[in-house]
């Protein structure tokens, strides 16, 4: 061997080394990786996370090894030989120099050590770990197995979705249980098909049959399922299984219970079971309104659609349709059930119903009105789901008979509901002015304008009892004089007046005053039939209404053209004294024109004032009534256990004696009927009433389970209406000596 | 301590010390003498001085030093540090003392337990912080001093709760601080929140909280200060003792039945009150209906009958028609607390006879119906168009834009109501049965007779009760003497001197929770509940600082005396002089 190959052999010692070391560092690396993983799964963390975590830790951590291990170099190599083989004599680096840059004694001393290089090179050995890194690789290892074996998943990723398993119920089970299955049979109606959950708590449809099947780790185990009003025994089946069904209309709770073979009574959680009622048919018609009234001239064939849907399916759906002909005391109705004509069948969740209603085949003439409503039935069985719509109503008008009672102007129809009185025009009108500051220019005139024709409709509405339209003329008009015609009593010249026997009953009929006298004009001709006709269409001869009320009315017909003036001309304020003034004439002629008539029917006897009061009182006694109150106090159980529990909430260790325990199963059993109605509020306060009553709740968790305890008993309890109640007071004697002085001063 | 120039105060007994010290030394100084080595007599030098630097040590001595004052400055919990520094820059020669629990001060020197305040009456001239608790103020007979408080305490400063009826709506009152701290005041009941109110910032404004309990019994609520992002920065336990209201007997005095008596009575009735209603049939001929009581009318009224009563509704038509006998009855039967409402059928004016019963005025108003707010909705109701005249002895019940339509005025023992609404049924045709006993449940109450109870035991401690302090309660008894037991516990009770029939009493609890106080022969429990220590600390702070605020300041003229106050000398100069020795005897054989 040669000098040269010395620095060789040093540096392939090198490589060596490092490689081994590189080695070593990864063995370290991959033991950190284990053991870091192993640990974040038993604290729980989720797998993505806790991969990623540990790869980049091991990452790391090869990198700050890999990092010590290429500062290995030559040098730390020679320092190592020299301090671990002495016979080098210290001198290992002479091996590294040329000969040309060392003197003769270090020349020397190379040669010396060369040969004793030579022999021993081979047999070098650098400081290496990696037994060590391998056997803590295998321990970490060996931990990570471990943490596999007792990782309990609480990701839902470990379970199998939307595949229900006949093993993997939800809930623990309980100990003695080894495995459950449920099947729910929904009704054959349904079209479900029977399936199992992975629950214990069920929500089922409306008559469905749930059957559990359940094995126990002992074939000699009792068990039964409790309901509040029903306890099922399961029946053993073979292998250890025990069976039962059972079908529900309404939504309960229940439990398992067993006895063991050591005859040890056990019980499990509490469960609900939610059952979704069948709801009836929907059914919405389309395109129709409730109330339609049809000319002949329109088309009298209506299209009729509905929807009609249901949960599970419909089953049949019809017209039944009133047919209304006549009116008053001599209507007759017929009614018909009418197929809907498509489709043909009703069947289906969602089925779109039509039918065409031909009114004249149907038999409807003018005047007559049809009614009808949509009925469905859905399958349920045994009875079924039956809904109908609200009645729509369809009616042919009559045009012929028609009363057009608004235009006649004959003055005995009531008006009709658009029609405006005065005392409304003056409440807009007065609205109107009150609203100005914040209505803009445009919509006050509009709204006058409006009042303004609201105004001449009253107008023309009340110039039909004088006759023509236009009879009262535009502007101010000078007072009409009163005619010559003598006032005559309109009442006892055209009605029957039979019975005058009692008159000075009657209210007395005002005398008209004669404010004008009356002129026979010069042609005014006498006409043998003027007093008893009917002239309706002259305003002077008018004879509705007598002398000073057609006056005033013309009066009045003058005012409103100078309201409705004002009111054209935006300027309502201005038109307002017309108004008053016109509803004053308004009212004065509406009480005049009153027609007073004899009261008919029975006229009592006048009361004689002597023998008023003066009745017999010996059979009218004193009457006594009693009632009791039942006073029930509700939740007695629950409201003696709130105190148990209010108790045991302020003690800082948690201890309950039997007798408390014996109270918190009674207001167990009370808080089970309210839990059958909110099954999600109170089921768990169940749970947890019997695990206290067990003591199978963790000591730590002790004061949670009686404050989530205590709070759904203080929410049981409803809410009672305040009543009053007796204050307390102190009969002081210093109290009763300051009131009777105070009687005393009051007195003085 | 005497008038010596120099004081010891030993760790452990002198003579044992002395007697060890001795022998030590003789036995180390022998040793040394015996040693072969250079500086022997300097060694044996550094050994006294290792010795006597020890004793010193053990000795602790001090030496006198003059005072020209005795003035102490008290420094109690939660004082400001800067008021101190300016205390003792204007009197440096104040002595510093600190209370019990309070922060450390530099030269501050704590006191053992309050009550070595005995010792320092009259000495002390300054109290700084939170102030002295209660029961050490009463430790001092003379309360010269002048009080200066420390950090204002953010949070709840006063709680004010009456008493509470099962199914009744209570208030609870209080006043709170806030510089930020917290935004809501939240009451949480067993079941949850219960009220909330939004606070501003502000010393001691106001507040309200609602509930409406539904047992009796003893509930801890909670009373939480949440900030604006809904944590909870403080939250303390509200004790609240719950009990069963007593039931009224009410009289209804009718000419003829009503729409709004029948629907009162049959609400009445249906909470178990004891009902008699007599309607006029005739002339001396009554009808009586009875609820949930035995039948006990007569025709007549008088005192024996009006005697088993809480309370007579009746309406202004019946009383025009009663006697005079009968209306002296009913007088003198509220004289003696009978509680008596007039309905008006009429006018009030046009009533005979009012205004010797009811001496209240009245007068017309144009409005003849009103609205009232109940449960946060608006109620119209008719009613009279007559409207109290306002008065300083009608207290009202019900009222609406100070218009009073419920009240009533104290006769004697007793209160005569009246109400001029005139149809309030309507609110339980309508389904508001809750708004309708809201509005007749605090008149009815309010004027309703009073339960007359033995003894009335009232806590006039202020503020929240703690462990291990004294609780003051004051008895008012109605004639007989009281005993009185706490948790089964007797406590002694002193009648008033100068007030007969006045007793007072002080117990102690020595654990947090529910108490009672039960006097003998008399089943009733009065409960009162005790908190831990820093539980209501602002409350408590509050109440102390009232307190101590009552003091007087210190009369500024007093001489001061000149005092000597021994001062220990310090342990550095034994410890440094006991480490050179030492250093000399081990460096001595090596030099």
């Amino acid at each position: 061997m040669k000098s040269i190959d010395a620095q060789y052999y040093l540096k392939k010692i090198k490589q060596q080394h490092r490689l081994r070391k590189v080695v070593e560092a990864l063995l370290y690396s991959a033991a950190f990786f284990f053991a870091l993983y192993a640990l974040l799964q038993l604290l729980g963390i989720a797998n993505t996370h806790q991969l990623v975590f540990s790869v980049s830790c091991a990452v790391l951590f090869f990198v700050f090894l890999g990092y010590k291990i290429f500062h290995i170099n030559e040098s730390r190599i020679i320092n190592f030989i020299n301090h671990r083989y002495p016979f080098l004599e210290e001198s290992a680096d002479l091996l590294l120099q040329e000969d040309q840059n060392l003197n003769s004694l270090q020349r020397l001393q190379k040669s010396k050590i060369f040969e004793q290089f030579k022999a021993t090179y081979k047999s070098i050995r650098l400081p290496l770990k990696l037994g060590q890194a391998a056997g803590l690789l295998c321990v970490s290892i060996l931990i990570f197995l471990i943490a596999q074996r007792f990782y309990s998943p609480t990701s839902e990723h470990s379970m199998a979705k939307d595949q229900p398993s006949t093993e993997n119920i939800k809930h623990h089970l309980p100990v003695a249980m080894e495995r459950a299955t449920i099947t729910i049979s929904p009704p054959t109606y349904t079209l479900i098909r029977p399936y199992t959950v992975n629950d214990f708590n069920l929500s089922i449809p409306e008559g469905s049959s749930v059957t559990w099947s359940i094995t126990f780790s002992d074939s000699s185990i009792q068990a039964q399922i409790i309901m509040p009003d029903d306890t099922l025994v399961l029946r053993h089946q073979k292998n250890n299984n025990v069976e039962i069904s059972r079908s529900f209309n309404k939504s309960s709770i229940y439990q398992f219970r067993w006895i063991t073979k050591n005859g040890m009574d056990r019980t499990s959680d509490f469960y609900s079971i939610s059952v979704t009622p069948d709801k009836p048919p929907s059914i919405v018609v389309q395109d129709i309104s409730p109330f339609t009234s049809l000319a002949l001239s329109d088309k009298l064939s209506i299209s009729l659609t509905s929807v009609l849907q249901d949960d599970y399916s419909v089953t049949d759906a019809y017209i039944i349709a009133t047919v209304s002909k006549g009116s008053g005391e001599s209507v007759k109705f017929r009614e018909e059930k009418l197929r809907f004509s498509q489709p043909e069948k009703i069947v289906g969740k969602e089925v779109k119903a039509k039918r065409t209603l031909d009114l004249l085949s149907l038999g409807l003439e003018p005047g007559d009105e049809l009614y009808f409503y949509v009925e469905a039935l859905d399958n349920k069985v045994p009875i079924a789901n039956r809904i109908r719509t609200e009645t729509y109503f369809i009616s042919l008008q009559d045009t012929a008979s028609e009363n057009s009672g608004v235009e006649a102007g004959l003055g005995v129809d009531l008006l009709p509901d658009y029609f405006r009185s005065q005392r409304q025009i003056i409440i807009d009108t007065e609205k109107l002015l009150k609203d100005k500051k914040f209505l803009m220019k445009n919509v006050f005139n509009s709204t006058s304008n409006a009042l303004g024709h609201d105004q001449k409709v009253l107008r023309l509405r009340y110039g039909q009892f004088l006759g023509e339209e236009f009879e009262s003329g535009i502007g101010p008009q000078a007072k009409a004089t009163e005619e010559e015609h003598p006032e005559e009593d309109v009442t006892k010249k055209f009605g029957h007046t039979h019975d005058t026997e009692k008159e000075h009953n009657l209210v007395e009929e005002k005398k008209e005053k004669d404010d004008h006298g009356h002129q026979h004009t010069a042609d005014q001709s006498e006409n043998p039939l003027e007093g008893f006709i009917h002239e309706h269409d002259n305003a002077e001869e008018a004879t509705f209404f007598i002398q000073s009320i057609k006056l005033k009315l013309k009066a009045a017909l003058t005012l409103m053209w100078d309201a409705e003036l004002y009111l054209r001309l935006y300027e309502p304020a201005k038109s307002l004294p017309y108004q008053y003034q016109t509803l004053k004439l308004l009212k004065e002629i509406s009480n005049e024109s009153r027609i007073y008539v004899h009261r008919t029917g029975f006229d009592p006897p006048p009361v004689k004032e002597d023998k008023r009061l003066t009745g017999e009182l010996t059979n009218v006694k004193s009457t006594r009534a009693q009632s009791t109150t039942e006073s029930q106090l509700d939740y007695p159980e629950i409201r003696r256990a709130l105190s148990v529990m209010e108790h045991t909430y302020a003690q800082k260790e948690v201890k309950l004696s039997s007798t408390d325990k014996a109270i918190l199963q009674k207001a167990g059993n009370e808080l089970a009927t309210l839990a059958l109605e909110h099954p999600e509020k109170y089921l768990t306060t169940l749970s947890l009433l019997k695990a206290l009553h067990d003591d199978e709740i963790n000591p730590e968790k002790l004061k949670d389970a009686v404050r989530e305890i205590r709070k759904n008993f203080w929410e049981a309890l409803p809410v009672k209406t305040p009543s009053p109640y007796a204050l307390e007071s102190n009969g002081h004697p210093l109290n009763q000596l300051f009131m009777k002085q105070l009687n005393d001063l009051n007195h003085e | 301590m005497s008038d010596r120039w120099l004081a010891f105060y030993p760790i452990f007994s002198p003579a044992v010390i002395v007697v060890v010290v001795v022998l030590v030394t003789i036995a180390f100084a022998w040793m040394e003498w015996s040693r072969k080595l250079r500086f022997r007599i300097w060694r044996i030098v550094s050994l006294m001085v290792v010795m006597l630097s020890l004793s010193g040590l053990i000795f602790r001595p001090a030496v006198p030093r003059k005072k020209n004052s005795s003035a102490i400055v008290l420094l109690t919990s939660n004082y400001r540090t800067q008021t101190v520094d300016s205390l003792v820059r204007l009197f440096p020669e104040l002595t510093i003392l600190q209370a019990p629990e309070s922060e450390k001060y530099n030269k501050g020197e704590y006191l053992p337990s309050f009550h070595s305040l005995t010792a320092l009456q009259g000495n002390i001239r300054f109290v700084v912080g939170d102030g002295l608790p209660l029961h050490a103020l009463d430790l001092l007979n003379e309360k010269e001093f002048d009080y200066i408080p420390g950090h204002p305490h953010e949070g709840i400063s006063e709680l004010t709760l009456p008493p509470v009826m099962v199914n009744a709506l209570t208030t609870i009152q209080g006043t709170y601080t806030n510089h930020r701290k917290f935004s809501t005041i939240t009451l949480r009941s067993p079941a949850g929140d219960e009220d909330a109110v939004q606070v501003s910032p502000g010393i001691n404004h106001s507040f309200e909280l609602l509930f409406t309990p539904k047992q009796v019994g003893n509930f801890l609520y909670h009373v939480q200060l949440k900030d604006s992002s809904g944590s909870i920065v403080e939250e303390n336990p509200l004790p609240i003792s719950i009990t069963e209201a007593k039931k009224l007997n009410i009289l209804f005095l009718q000419h003829f039945p009503t729409a709004e008596v029948r629907y009162l009575k049959n609400f009445l009735a249906e909470q178990n009150h004891a009902i008699a209603v007599r309607y006029q049939l005739s002339k001396g001929t009554y009808r009586y209906e009875f609820a949930n009581s035995s039948p006990r009318l007569t025709d007549k009224i008088n005192t024996a009958l009006l005697a088993a009563f809480d309370l007579v509704i009746l309406d202004t038509d019946v009383f025009q028609s009663l006697s005079v006998s009968e209306k002296n009855s009913l007088k003198e039967s509220i004289d003696q607390g009978l509680g008596a409402i007039v309905l008006f059928h009429d006018l009030p004016s046009k009533i005979n006879g009012l205004k010797s019963f009811l001496p209240v005025s009245f007068t017309k108003v144009k409005q003849d119906t009103v609205a009232v707010h109940i449960r946060g909705y608006t109620h119209v109701f008719p009613v009279t168009s007559e409207t109290i005249l306002p008065n300083r002895s009608v207290q009202s019940v019900v009222d609406s834009k100070g218009r009073i339509l419920a009240g009533y005025i104290h006769h004697g023992f007793g209160k005569i109501g009246f109400q001029v609404l005139q149809e309030t049924y309507p609110l339980i045709i309508q389904g508001k049965k809750d708004s309708y006993a809201m509005l007749w449940a605090p008149m009815l109450t309010q004027i309703a007779r009073n339960e007359k109870v033995p003894f009335q035991l009232n806590v006039i401690t202020e503020g929240p009760l703690y462990t291990n302090e004294p609780v003051d309660i004051e008895i008012l008894s109605s004639g007989n003497q009281p005993f009185l037991f706490a948790d089964s516990v007797r406590i002694p009770l002193a009648e008033d001197v100068l007030l007969d029939d006045r007793w007072s009493g002080r117990a102690w609890f020595e654990n947090a929770g529910w108490h009672s106080f039960q006097f003998s022969g008399d089943s009733t429990l009065h409960h009162v509940y005790i908190f831990n220590p820093g539980e209501w600390e602002s409350w408590r702070a509050n109440v102390q600082t009232k307190m101590n605020r009552l003091s007087h300041p210190h009369h500024r003229d007093k001489e001061m005396e000149t005092v000597l106050d021994y001062r220990p000398i310090s342990a550095w100069y034994f410890f440094i002089l006991l480490v050179c020795a030492a250093g000399f005897l081990w460096l001595a054989p090596k030099l």
